[in-house]
C-alpha cells in the first residue's frame, strides 16, 4: 500500500498528545493508528490533515523531523475543518495524507549564516527546519531567528524560542503589534529587527513563513540590504484539496504552490506575491 | 489505411460496440441543444439539424438535408464522460475509536463515442498530460481513458464561434482516434471515408461491412476539411500570447470584461479543457460512514481561493483573470501547450457573451495604442 494511489487516501491517526499554543491555534501530536509504520518528511513538506466526514486542510508538519513521536500539526482553528481537527480529543483520530511538496533548503546551509523570519503561525513550518539547522547542521554559521506576532499572548512555541536563544551562536529577535506591560521584546514589524539582526548573521540564507504581506514587506527590505533574492526562500499557503496538482485550487500565476512548492525562492514568486489577488 | 462505410455500415459500428460491451454515446438532441447520449442505434443522432452558435446565443435549425453530423460541438464535451461532474473517490467506515479507507472501485463502465471532434480529441490529449502525466494521476480518469473508444468525425462546416484552426486542433483529427471519418455527401446519399488510429480500431471495422476507397474519394474528403479550415468563425493569434497575459495581470480590460462577467462560471463547466475540482464529504446521518467525492470546480467561485477566512481572489477582475491567464498563458508553463483549443463553448455559453477572442486584441490594441 505505499504505491502512489495510496498516498492519496488518508491514513488515520490518533492524537497522542494535544497542547494548547494561543487562544485559537493547537498542535495535536499523532501517531498511526492502522498498524503501520509513521512517514518520513522533509522540513516544511505538508500533510493533508483531516475528519471523515467533514474536510481536509494542508498543514506543514511542525515536529522535529527524526523525533520519536510520530508527527505534530499546528493549527489555527479558522472554519468547520480546522474546528473538526484541534477539537479532536486525545485518544480520538484525525487523519492524515502525505508527505507532499517541496522542503527548505537545508543542504544549501554549509558554510552559511542563517536568518529564519516568521509571522504569526507561519513559525510552525520553521520550526522543523530550526532544529535542523540550529540544532544538527554542524557547518552551518550563525543563525538568526526574527520573530513577530500581534501580541506576547500569540506567539507560538516559546519554550522553544528560550531553548533556540541558549545555543551556540543562535540570536532570537522576538517582536510584537501590540505589546503588554511585561514585554520586553520588540514592537512593531518583523522588519525592525533586520537590522539587529543582520549585526550577528552575515549575507545569510534567508527561510521566511508568513502572512503574503508581511513576506512582501519583509522581502523587499532584505533585498534593499542587500541580500540576493535567490538567497531567500519562503513557504506559501494556499486553498488546496488535493496537494498532488489535480485539483487546480493553490495556483499561483503559473505554480502550483503544492508541488512547485510550498517551499519557493522568492526571486520566482516575488512578483506574483507583490500583486494583488493572483 | 482507410476505409468508406455506407450509413447502414456506420449503423452496424454501433452495433458490434455494443456487442462488444461499450457503452456507445454520440450527439443528440436534448432540450433543444446537442449533448453527448447514450444510443442505440445511429438513428437517434441529431440528424439533419445544424447549430447556430454566437456569443451567448445557441439554436437549432433544421438543415436542407440529412447529415448526420451537420452541426459542431454540442454543450457537453468528452470531459463529461471521461472526467465526469461528480465520482467518489473514497469511502470510509467507523472501526472501533478509527476509521477503515476504501479506494472508490474503478468504474467498470467502457464508453464509446462517435462524432468526437478534432477540437474535443485535443482537449483530450491535454487531459492525458495534466491527470496522468505527473507524478500523481487520476486513477478514474486513467481507467474510463483506457477503456474508451473513439470515433471522431472531421469538420467539415465549422460554426460561427469555432477557431480550431487558429490552435492547431483541427478541423480534422490528427490522431487520439480509433477511428475518424469524414461525412461526404455522395450521389444524394452519405458516405463516410474513414482511417484506421489504432489496431483496436481495425479489429472492431474488420467486423463491419467496409470497402476501399478510391483515391477521388480520399480526395474528397481531404479538400472538404482543409476547405473548412479556412472558413473558421473566428481567429486567434496565438503568437505571444502567453507573454503578453503573464505580463499584463494589471492591465485595465480586466476590470472592463468583469463589469459585464457574472461569475458564474459557465465557461469553465463548458470548457472542455478546464480540470478544477474541489472535494466533498459526506457522512451518514448515524455518523458510520463517509463519502470523499471529487466534483467539478470553477475558478469563478469565491470558494475556490479561500483561504484564512477570506478568499484570496475576491473580485471578479482576479478571477476572469486567473481563468483567462492559467488557460492561455500558465498553462503554457504548466504542461507544455496552451489549455484552449478553440471549441468556442465558453463564448456561446457565457450568458453574457464575452467573447475573448474579440476582447484579447482590443487588450492589445490599448497597449500599443
Amino acid at each position: 500500500m505505499d504505491d502512489q494511489a495510496s498516498t492519496l487516501i488518508p491514513r488515520p491517526f490518533e492524537v497522542v498528545a494535544k497542547r494548547r499554543e494561543t487562544h485559537d491555534v493547537t498542535t495535536l501530536m499523532v501517531e498511526p493508528s492502522d498498524g503501520r509504520s509513521c512517514f518520513g518528511f522533509e522540513p516544511a513538506q505538508m500533510g493533508m490533515i483531516g475528519v471523515p466526514g467533514v474536510g481536509e486542510v494542508p498543514i506543514s508538519f511542525s515536529n522535529h523531523p527524526d523525533t520519536s513521536r510520530c508527527l505534530s500539526v499546528t493549527i489555527r482553528n479558522a472554519g468547520a475543518v480546522t474546528a473538526a481537527i484541534t477539537g479532536t480529543e486525545v485518544g480520538g483520530v484525525i487523519t492524515v495524507r502525505g508527505p507532499y511538496g517541496t522542503s527548505w533548503p537545508i543542504d544549501l546551509v554549509a558554510g552559511r549564516d542563517v536568518l529564519f523570519v516568521a509571522g504569526g503561525l507561519g513559525l510552525a513550518p520553521l520550526r522543523s527546519a530550526v532544529f535542523a539547522v540550529a540544532e544538527e547542521s554542524a557547518e552551518r554559521g550563525s543563525v538568526g531567528i526574527v520573530y513577530g506576532a500581534k501580541t506576547p499572548e500569540d506567539m507560538l512555541f516559546k519554550g522553544d524560542l528560550e531553548i533556540w536563544g541558549e545555543y551556540d551562536d543562535v540570536d532570537v529577535h522576538l517582536t510584537v503589534d501590540a505589546p503588554t506591560e511585561e514585554w520586553t521584546g520588540g514592537v512593531g514589524l518583523v522588519t525592525a529587527l533586520f537590522e539587529e539582526a543582520l549585526d550577528s548573521v552575515r549575507t545569510p540564507l534567508v527561510m521566511m513563513c508568513g502572512p503574503d504581506l508581511m513576506m512582501i514587506n519583509a522581502g523587499r527590505d532584505l533585498v534593499a540590504r542587500d541580500i540576493d533574492p535567490s538567497d531567500i526562500w519562503v513557504t506559501l499557503e494556499r486553498n488546496m484539496k488535493c496537494a498532488v496538482g489535480l485539483c487546480g485550487h493553490c495556483q499561483l500565476g503559473p505554480l502550483f504552490v503544492c508541488k512547485d512548492g510550498p517551499v519557493l525562492r522568492y526571486d520566482r514568486v516575488a512578483d506574483l506575491l507583490e500583486m494583488r489577488e493572483v | 489505411m482507410s476505409f468508406v462505410l455506407k450509413r447502414s455500415e456506420l449503423d452496424q459500428l454501433v452495433t458490434v460496440l455494443r456487442e462488444d460491451g461499450y457503452q456507445v454515446y454520440g450527439p443528440v438532441v436534448v432540450d433543444r441543444a446537442i449533448r453527448y447520449r447514450r444510443i442505440d442505434s445511429i438513428d437517434e443522432l441529431a440528424i439533419g439539424v445544424r447549430d447556430v452558435q454566437g456569443p451567448g446565443r445557441y439554436s437549432l435549425v433544421e438543415r436542407a438535408d440529412d447529415a448526420i453530423f451537420g452541426h459542431t460541438v454540442g454543450v457537453t464535451s468528452l470531459k463529461d464522460l471521461f472526467f465526469p461532474p461528480r465520482r467518489a473517490v473514497w469511502t470510509a467506515a467507523r472501526d472501533g475509536d478509527s476509521y477503515r479507507f476504501e479506494p472508490a472501485a474503478p468504474t467498470g463502465a467502457r464508453v464509446a463515442v462517435i462524432g468526437a471532434r478534432s477540437c474535443e480529441l485535443a482537449a483530450m490529449s491535454i487531459h492525458d498530460t495534466v491527470l496522468l502525466g505527473g507524478e500523481y494521476v487520476d486513477a478514474d480518469y486513467e481507467a474510463r481513458r483506457k477503456a474508451g473508444f473513439i470515433v471522431s468525425i472531421d469538420c467539415t462546416e465549422p460554426g460561427e464561434v469555432c477557431f480550431c484552426a487558429s490552435m492547431g486542433t483541427g478541423p480534422g483529427a490528427d490522431g487520439g482516434f480509433d477511428l475518424a471519418m469524414t461525412e461526404l455527401r455522395v450521389d444524394g446519399g452519405w458516405e463516410y471515408v474513414g482511417r484506421y488510429g489504432t489496431q483496436r480500431g481495425e479489429a472492431i471495422l474488420e467486423r463491419v461491412e467496409h470497402r476501399v476507397p478510391d483515391q477521388i474519394e480520399i480526395g474528397q474528403a481531404r479538400s472538404a476539411v482543409s476547405a473548412a479550415a479556412g472558413a473558421m468563425g473566428r481567429e486567434l493569434t496565438v503568437t505571444g500570447l502567453p507573454e503578453f497575459l503573464a505580463s499584463h495581470r494589471q492591465h485595465p480590460s480586466w476590470a472592463d470584461i468583469a463589469d459585464r462577467c457574472l461569475a458564474c462560471g459557465n465557461c469553465t463547466q463548458a470548457c472542455p479543457t478546464c480540470f478544477c475540482v474541489s472535494t466533498i464529504d459526506t457522512s451518514s446521518l448515524d455518523g458510520a460512514t463517509m463519502t470523499h467525492d471529487v466534483r467539478w470546480d470553477s475558478c469563478f467561485s469565491l470558494d475556490f481561493s479561500f483561504m484564512g477566512g477570506r478568499p484570496q481572489r475576491a473580485s471578479i477582475d482576479a478571477r476572469y483573470r486567473q481563468w483567462l491567464t492559467h488557460k492561455l498563458s500558465g498553462w503554457v508553463e504548466q504542461f507544455g501547450s496552451s489549455g484552449c483549443v478553440g471549441c468556442g463553448r465558453c463564448i456561446t455559453w457565457c450568458p453574457v457573451g464575452i467573447d475573448f477572442t474579440a476582447e484579447i486584441p482590443r487588450m492589445m490594441e490599448r497597449i500599443d495604442g
